[in-house]
């Protein structure tokens, strides 16, 4: 016996050994490209490392490394990153929201609306932003998910409904300026040292869009909606709950990202403000969610954000012509998927 | 919890004759005094919502209202085959006169001609044809040089801060390729080349927040810019904030439009000045004009809707009335 | 003894009801059906209304019908490049850049540089090819998803054509006039006879030549089989690789001819025309029309009658007076009902 089991442990063993060899290829930097954030993950360091190197060599035209640039940065990254957040947790459920370039005008006008002009409290005013935003999210949930049609239409034709709809029921295109108490207004969009406010905000919202999509049995469900929506009903979970959910969400951090914009300029307006769900959508592809659902990570959303806007910033900062801006940047964006991709595919 | 879809389509259907049904309600508007009510349709040559053109239609909805007009306000979205399109539909629902802003030159020739043709009185508003009345068959324009307008804050802005060659603007605007962008760009340049000052056009976008970052972004990359023009109301409102945010509070700026925020710094100072281009005139007078001519064959004169620079010595007025008669 | 057990036939019967008339069984499945019947209710509506108050809605009108003949045609012949993009499964949002681009390279060559009329022409066409090739290597042989891929394209295009608009004179971005020989312009966008155009006839062309490919040619079958399952497809032997380059580049293609025909009418481009929303329009019209935005579904008549319905529905909303605010808000609901008209009646048939 004691052979034959020797024999076997060492059949075992020798395989054993086999395998962890092969194991151990499985190096951490191919865990890293497998992950989905890995990609840009790799991207944002190596952009920030070029970064960093070029303005510490040629200071005086690079000015990367001023405090300046770096605050401008941080603050920069929450504009596209909330609402990055909110659209991607739906990404990875399996749905879009085109709505939210308009949810992210309309919700803070109406809080303005409410705090300034109806004169009542800001905590008041503030839900009704979030309860605004909130059933523009039911709507668009609950026309796709009864309907059966794709989200991409449903929240298509609402971004022209709501962005339509505001300055109608107002009257006509207004501005509203928005003065919050002093206090409210530092803990936005104020700075801590030199970290602005909103920066600390947005990983603290990151950090929350962790938890719920890692530690929670709602993100084990949005995966599962979006990766095999049937096999997901077989397990039990109730696709038709979990999305209407992730549209509800996704709309709400739109109107925090919006929040965060009129707190900052002390402005609310009714006018349009185009490419905000288009932007979003790319920070969430380059991030590493894929566009039709169930993969995806929440350091990938942030990481994407801060591409983008680092993108944009040597972009203006190399003074390259201003005139041809959005075309550089959007030629960028595609840059970052196709690296994207190309990181992924290399295993 | 789901609804059988036969229920649903069921739904889908009476929402749309309920819809419909409220289509029926926008048939006309004009009030009935004594007068028959004169049918004028309005081209806005761009977009609704944009903050500019508010005090455009706040105008010819006043002018529908003082002078019995049936007043129907569309947008032409930028698209030249749209306005002609408009003007086409002006005839053919029997409209008594149109009134087109004249975006590119050549492309309303026919239609307007047709219009003419038709009997329908065609004034034209806001931007006019380069070759002025030689171009088309308008009877009138009503409205100014966007370039005219472009010098006048280039000089002022020049003349105030004392800019001279070395000095270099920066030229934010929405989108850089839109009619009013090119035409005040065009302006400004020719005022800041004549004194030796650089300057260089940059797009922001209609997003106030990246606009600020970008603007911003500019001034920190580039420590030669002295001063900041904004081309449209997104940059002009939040020049004084990226300044600040840059770290460098204080860069003389100024700009166009009068919404949002920018009156306020007008007022406190930290903008210098701001072109009111008086879009209110530009939408009130061609419909009054148009009135008045349909109904006693008044011919409608041409007029210069003037360029209102305002500067902390006129600004209150345009204080109270942002976004209606300013 | 009661009543005697049912015949083999009866119960193939109950199993299997009587299959409805052949006419009937196709319109079920046919992908247009919906939007034909919708078009049609709303066509009814219209002109009967219009017919039997003139004076409320004058749409049944030789002049409405003129401007509804030359505007209808542009639209609908990019929404068939669009569609059979979208049959393959991909997307394309690039197409304002193409329909602002190509007849502006078609007016620089033609009247800056004084080339040739036809040289002209195939330089718009080798740039619309350039356009279709480039994103059909960004989706395909990069793998990037195509709404991505066309977003860039856009961005890209959008630069270029400010580049290409830069008037020497005033260095600032001018619209281009366009002036080719009379009979050119006639013979693209000249009046026929009454209220019809010659944009008509070319949407004619256009969508017999896509209905062709599509229904009569082995490409088409390629097409279908690609957007509705690539793999299966792959499987049975179709280059589903190649199938979609030509798929973008067919759609680049027809976006730069409309654009030549509203450049011949109106005798202009404007750079501005990027930025108008054109793209969202088009696809907006695609999707009512009946191909689904997965691929593999679609028909030419859908693509036509959706263009079509949304440029009527825009054309009354002017006609009514509606609040111009609204315009972009109703076109929206208008959209979403659409699509879900179509998806909810699709499924009753299929059952």
């Amino acid at each position: 016996m004691t052979s034959a089991t020797s024999r076997e442990n060492s059949l075992t063993e020798s395989s054993h050994a086999h395998a962890a060899k092969r194991y151990r290829q499985a190096t951490f930097w191919t865990r890293v490209r497998l992950h989905p954030a890995g990609p840009v993950a790799i991207m944002f360091l190596g952009l920030l490392a070029a970064c960093v190197i070029v303005g510490a060599i040629i200071p005086d035209k690079f000015v990367f490394l001023s405090q300046a640039n770096l605050s401008l940065l941080l603050r920069a990254i929450p504009g596209y990153g909330v609402v990055a957040l909110g659209v991607g947790l739906l990404m990875i459920s399996g749905e879009f929201d085109l709505s939210v370039g308009s949810v992210f005008v309309v919700a803070p006008f109406a809080m303005a609306y409410a705090y300034a002009e109806a004169g009542l409290a800001l905590p008041v005013a503030i839900i009704i932003a979030f309860l605004i935003a909130g059933g523009i999210g039911l709507a668009n949930g609950l026309i796709t998910l009864n309907f059966g049609i794709p989200s991409f239409i449903t929240t298509l034709g609402m971004l022209f409904i709501v962005r339509t709809s505001a300055p109608f029921i107002v009257g006509y295109t207004r501005s509203i300026s928005f003065k919050p108490p002093p206090l409210f207004r530092e803990i936005l969009v104020g700075s801590v040292g030199p970290i602005p406010a909103q920066f600390l905000w947005f990983l603290g919202l990151a950090f929350v869009a962790y938890l719920l999509l890692n530690r929670h049995f709602l993100g084990n469900h949005f995966f599962a909606a979006g990766g095999n929506a049937n096999a997901a009903r077989f397990a039990g979970i109730n696709v038709y709950r979990t999305k209407l959910l992730a549209f509800v969400l996704c709309s709400v951090f739109a109107a925090i990202s919006g929040i965060f914009a009129v707190t900052r300029l002390n402005l609310a307006q009714t006018a349009p403000q185009f490419f905000i769900e288009l932007f979003a959508v790319a920070i969430c592809v380059i991030g590493g969610l894929s566009l039709f659902g169930g993969r995806g990570s929440v350091i990938g959303i942030v990481l994407g954000a801060a591409v983008l806007q680092l993108v944009q910033d040597v972009i203006i900062l190399s003074r390259l012509p201003g005139f041809y801006l959005d075309m550089f940047v959007g030629v960028m964006v595609v840059a970052g998927v196709v690296i994207n991709q190309m990181v992924r595919r290399k295993y | 919890m789901q609804k059988t879809n036969q229920a649903w389509g069921l739904r889908a259907l009476r929402g749309i004759a309920l819809a419909t049904t409220a289509l029926f309600v926008f048939t006309g508007s004009g009030s009935a005094q004594d007068l028959k009510p004169v049918k004028v349709v309005f081209i806005q040559h761009c977009c609704s919502g944009a903050t500019f053109f508010q005090p455009m239609q706040f105008g010819a909805e006043e002018a529908a209202r003082l002078f019995q007009v049936d007043l129907n306000y569309v947008n032409a979205d930028g698209d030249a085959a749209r306005a002609a399109n408009l003007i086409e539909t002006a005839i053919a629902d029997k409209a008594d006169a149109v009134l087109p802003t004249i975006t590119v030159p050549d492309a309303l020739d026919a239609a307007i001609q047709k219009a003419r043709d038709a009997g329908l009185v065609v004034i034209a508003q806001n931007i006019d044809d380069p070759e002025g009345a030689a171009g088309n068959a308008r009877q009138a324009f009503i409205g100014q040089d966007f370039i005219a307008s472009g010098n006048i804050i280039g000089k002022r802005m020049v003349d105030e801060h004392g800019l001279k060659e070395g000095d270099h603007c920066l030229l934010p605007v929405e989108f850089p390729e839109l009619t009013y962008a090119v035409e005040r760009a065009q302006g400004v340049q020719e005022a800041l080349t004549a004194a030796g000052v650089t300057s260089d056009v940059i797009g922001t976008g209609t997003v106030d927040g990246e606009a600020l970052n970008t603007i911003s972004q500019a001034i920190l990359a580039n420590p030669n810019i002295t001063c900041v023009i904004g081309l449209g109301q997104t940059p002009t409102n939040v020049a004084v904030a990226a300044a600040e945010e840059a770290g460098r509070p204080g860069i003389p700026n100024g700009g166009f439009d009068t919404g949002a925020d920018i009156i306020p710094h007008i007022i406190d100072g930290s903008t210098t000045a701001t072109m009111d281009q008086q879009p209110f005139w530009q939408g009130f007078l061609p419909v009054m004009f148009a009135a008045y001519a349909v109904r006693y064959g008044l011919t409608p004169p041409d007029i210069d809707t003037g360029n209102n620079l305002i500067d902390q010595s006129n600004a209150d007025l345009a204080k109270d009335h942002t976004g209606t008669y300013r | 003894m009661t009543t005697a057990p049912p015949t083999s036939a009866e119960l193939a019967a109950m199993r299997r009801p009587a299959a409805a008339h052949p006419l009937v069984a196709w319109a079920r499945t046919y992908q247009a059906t919906n939007i034909a019947v919708i078009f049609l209710a709303l066509l009814a509506i219209v002109v009967g209304w219009s017919l039997i108050a003139p004076d409320q809605l004058r749409f049944a009108t030789a002049g409405n019908f003129a401007i509804l003949s030359q505007q209808i045609p542009v639209t609908a012949i990019a929404a068939i490049g669009v569609g059979i993009l979208m049959i393959s499964g991909e997307f394309d949002i690039s197409i304002a850049g193409t329909f602002t681009l190509v007849p502006f390279i078609i007016a620089i060559t033609y009247g800056t540089f004084g080339w040739a009329l036809p040289l002209a022409l195939l330089a718009g066409l080798l740039v619309a090819i350039a356009i279709g090739m480039l994103n059909g290597f960004v989706v395909v042989s990069l793998g990037i998803p195509s709404f991505i891929a066309t977003l860039g394209t856009m961005f890209l295009l959008r630069g270029v054509v400010r580049f290409v608009s830069i008037n020497p004179k005033t260095n600032q971005p001018d619209n281009i006039a366009f002036f080719p020989p009379e009979a050119f312009k006639a013979a693209l966008s000249g009046n026929l006879f009454g209220p019809v155009y010659a944009q008509v006839i070319w949407l004619g062309v256009v969508a017999l030549i896509g209905y062709l490919l599509l229904n009569r040619h082995r490409y088409g079958n390629h097409v279908f089989a690609t957007g509705g399952n690539r793999s299966a497809a792959i499987a049975v032997g179709v280059p589903a690789n190649t199938v979609k380059y030509v798929a973008f580049v067919i759609c680049a293609a027809t976006a730069g001819f409309a654009g030549l025909l509203q450049a011949t009418r109106i005798n202009q481009i404007e750079p501005s025309y990027t930025l108008s929303g054109f793209e969202l329009k088009v696809i907006a019209a695609v999707v009512a029309g009946g191909v689904s935005l997965f691929g593999g579904r679609g028909a030419i008549l859908g693509m036509v009658l959706g263009a079509a319905l949304l440029e009527i529905v825009d054309n009354l909303l002017v006609l009514l007076n509606a609040p111009a605010t609204l315009f972009q808000g109703i076109l929206g609901a208008i959209i979403i009902v659409a699509v879900i008209l179509n998806t909810v009646v699709a499924r009753r048939g299929r059952r």
